[in-house]
């Protein structure tokens, strides 16, 4: 008989142990639960292994599958999990980019800006600001069609996923 | 109850004090980083207070993690969109993310340069084949048990290529791959020897190497009466630093002091094969020893000569788990016979350095150089983990391990005796970074034998304390420091004996 420990914070079966450790630390279940049962290494992956619905006890939804198959299903699952959080950290990535760019050369202190205005002024007219104003409107353009193109990829698929993991937010 | 601050009178320099408490040294670094997001770098010293910090905004114009073409330093720009320093995937997504538990060890980190304990800066990272030429050293360097004064590293490549240096991967890339550094090919004893499989014991003089057939068995081969190896490396990895010095050229194989000191004499080697009275066992799977067809288990691994000439011996065995197995001494507790598995980790789908240098399994000591943990990933690139702690004593283990897909956790020295676990937990919300004490005599002292003491569990201990640069999701890198070891021993600290004050061991 082993004990099953089931890790709160990190939502997975972290290891079995073959001792009880709730009766060496009574203050174990702050950050673990404890489950009897046994599962064979040679044959089973602990990673696969979810709380059941009723939170007393863990399962394998892959049960009865080959130790490969379960490795294979599970890295669809991670891969999933991974991407869905991507898409998040990316869509903030396209915007700070922009607004890197923005800030860069193009910002009102920099040398671009300087350059236009006061070539502006010596010309009498605005044709470089007017113009330095449509390059910035390109980068925005740019970003907001990166966002789109982003937004429309379904990280909930496995191709889905790769997808979102292949995705380059600063390039654009 | 204190630490004796030693105090020196530095008299060369004109004068002043060196005041020197080993807690105050660094500990570990957090980096934590996302393309032009903030990004940044947090120290702890032993004490568990905050050594040192750095961090950037890319929206200030003195960013230094920024994408900006004007105000980036080289790297930073050059690297601003990396996949090798984001910090936004757990170690289970990809090969380039700097907190795979392989890219760390006894050298530090491979992705990052190690601070220097006294002039207060950080750690900085390096180009990514920066780091990939550091990782020949991760993958050659090996164990020091008992070793006090931990500013020094050996190396042993497959095939017997043995060099001892500084404890730096950058010094020994010159070594490994341009040849430019001093080098002794071992005698063979029976095959080869393999890749980090080798271990010296500076207390007893042991050098011990292990040997494989290249077809999964192995022995080992010990030395005794070995040089001062901290010595030369120290005097600058100079194998004739004890000869006099002369116009034409001293003959490598045949007057090299080391060599013909020392390895050219195979008295000094004292197993003999399987006649003699030495480690005349072999291993492999014949002993029930997993393998999975891979070069990692088969020309490497991470040997323990321990001070009554136990051997333990750890492999990564990847796409499977990981081992560990022993041999008993020749003299000591039996006749050098296989002691057995100790430990079988069955896990699934890992990388070793089949497919990178940088792959493998790792291992690190506690500053006394008493205790040796041995690690490697239970999935893919680096994310959870097998571990094996050895006691140098008498060759005690205990082993546990964190099966996930997701996060992973490195042992990192702490003090005098001890490791943190130290993880790549999220830091969202405000967790920070995530680590506990691994207190190692009382561990060991509490545990029999193979057991398993749970060191993955209570990692959480450190949480919302230990702040990271990064706003949202991230999984920090830790990078252990390189610091003075020998100051935690015997002579300055205040516990010390000698110091006058309580004793452990006194009444």
């Amino acid at each position: 008989m082993a004990y099953l420990i089931w890790d709160i914070k990190g939502e997975n079966l972290r290891t079995q142990l073959d001792y009880d450790p709730r009766v060496e630390d009574p203050a174990y279940e702050t950050h673990s639960k404890v489950f009897v049962g046994d599962i064979d290494p040679e044959t089973d992956l602990l990673c696969c292994y979810k709380l059941n619905a009723a939170g007393d006890g863990v399962e394998n939804p892959h049960a009865g599958k080959t130790k490969q198959e379960m490795h294979d299903l599970h890295e669809v699952e991670r891969k999933i999990k991974d991407a869905t959080h991507l898409k998040a950290s990316k869509l903030i990535e396209i915007k700070t980019t922009a607004a890197n760019k923005l800030a860069d050369e193009y910002s009102t202190t920099g040398w671009r800006h300087e350059k236009a205005s006061e070539t502006d002024l010596l010309n009498g007219n605005n044709v470089e600001m007017t113009k330095l104003a449509n390059e910035k409107k390109a980068i925005r353009d740019a970003n907001n069609a990166h966002e789109t193109a982003l937004k429309a990829i379904d990280p909930s698929t496995e191709s889905g996923a790769d997808a979102v993991i292949a995705f380059d937010p600063t390039t654009y | 109850m204190g630490r004796r601050i030693t105090e020196k009178a530095v008299t060369s320099s004109g004068g002043g004090i060196d005041h020197n408490d080993p807690f105050e040294q660094p500990c570990f670094t957090s980096y934590t980083g996302q393309y032009n997001h903030t990004t940044g770098f947090f120290t702890w010293d032993h004490n568990l207070n905050t050594h040192n910090w750095i961090m950037g905004d890319t929206q200030q114009a003195s960013s230094y993690r920024s994408d900006n073409s004007s105000y980036s330093t080289e790297f930073i720009q050059t690297q601003g969109s990396s996949q090798w320093f984001n910090t936004q995937s757990n170690p289970g997504g990809s090969t380039d993310r700097p907190n795979l538990c392989s890219y760390t060890g006894y050298l530090g980190h491979s992705c990052f340069q190690n601070a220097s304990r006294t002039g207060g800066a950080t750690s900085w990272f390096v180009y990514s084949p920066g780091s990939d030429r550091r990782s020949y050293g991760f993958r050659d360097v090996g164990t020091l048990p008992g070793e006090t004064h931990q500013d020094y590293a050996i190396y042993c490549q497959f095939g017997g290529q043995f060099r001892v240096g500084q404890r730096s991967p950058t010094e020994y890339f010159m070594g490994v791959n341009y040849g430019y550094m001093p080098t002794v090919d071992i005698p063979d004893g029976w095959t080869s020897q393999m890749y980090g499989g080798v271990s010296y014991n500076r207390k007893k003089n042991f050098l011990l190497f292990m040997e494989t057939d290249d077809g999964y068995t192995y022995q080992p081969w010990l030395w005794k009466n070995c040089p001062n190896l901290r010595a030369i490396a120290n005097k600058g990895s100079d194998f004739h630093y004890d000869k006099a010095e002369r116009y034409d050229n001293y003959n490598m194989t045949s007057e090299s002091s080391l060599y013909q000191d020392f390895f050219a004499q195979t008295s000094n080697r004292q197993t003999g094969g399987q006649t003699n009275n030495g480690y005349y066992a072999t291993c492999g799977t014949f002993n029930g020893k997993p393998t999975n067809g891979s070069t990692e288990d088969r020309q490497r691994c991470i040997p323990v000569i321990c001070d009554n000439e136990r051997v333990i011996m750890f492999q990564q065995i990847t796409n499977y788990g990981a081992w560990c197995g022993r041999w008993n001494s020749p003299t000591v507790d039996g006749n050098g016979n296989f002691a057995g598995s100790q430990k079988n980790f069955s896990g699934t789908t890992t990388y070793g350095i089949d497919q990178g240098h940088r792959f493998g399994a790792r291992f690190t000591q506690t500053s006394d150089g008493r205790y040796i943990a041995m690690y490697s990933p239970y999935y893919h690139y680096g994310a959870g983990s097998h571990m094996t702690i050895v006691r140098v004593s008498d060759g005690k283990t205990l082993h546990s391990q964190w099966q996930t897909s997701g996060d992973t956790a490195i042992p990192v020295p702490y003090g005098k005796s001890n490791f943190l676990i130290a993880t790549s937990r999220n830091s969202y919300g405000g967790s920070g970074v995530r680590f506990s004490v691994f207190f190692c005599d009382w561990r060991f002292a509490n545990r029999n034998n193979n057991s398993d003491p749970d060191m993955f569990g209570g990692m959480d201990m450190s949480e919302y304390s230990y702040d990271t640069t990064y706003h949202t999701t991230s999984y920090p890198a830790i990078i252990p420091a390189i610091y003075n070891t020998a100051v935690f021993n015997e002579g300055n600290q205040k516990t010390d004996s000698s110091a006058g004050d309580f004793a452990p061991t006194s009444t």
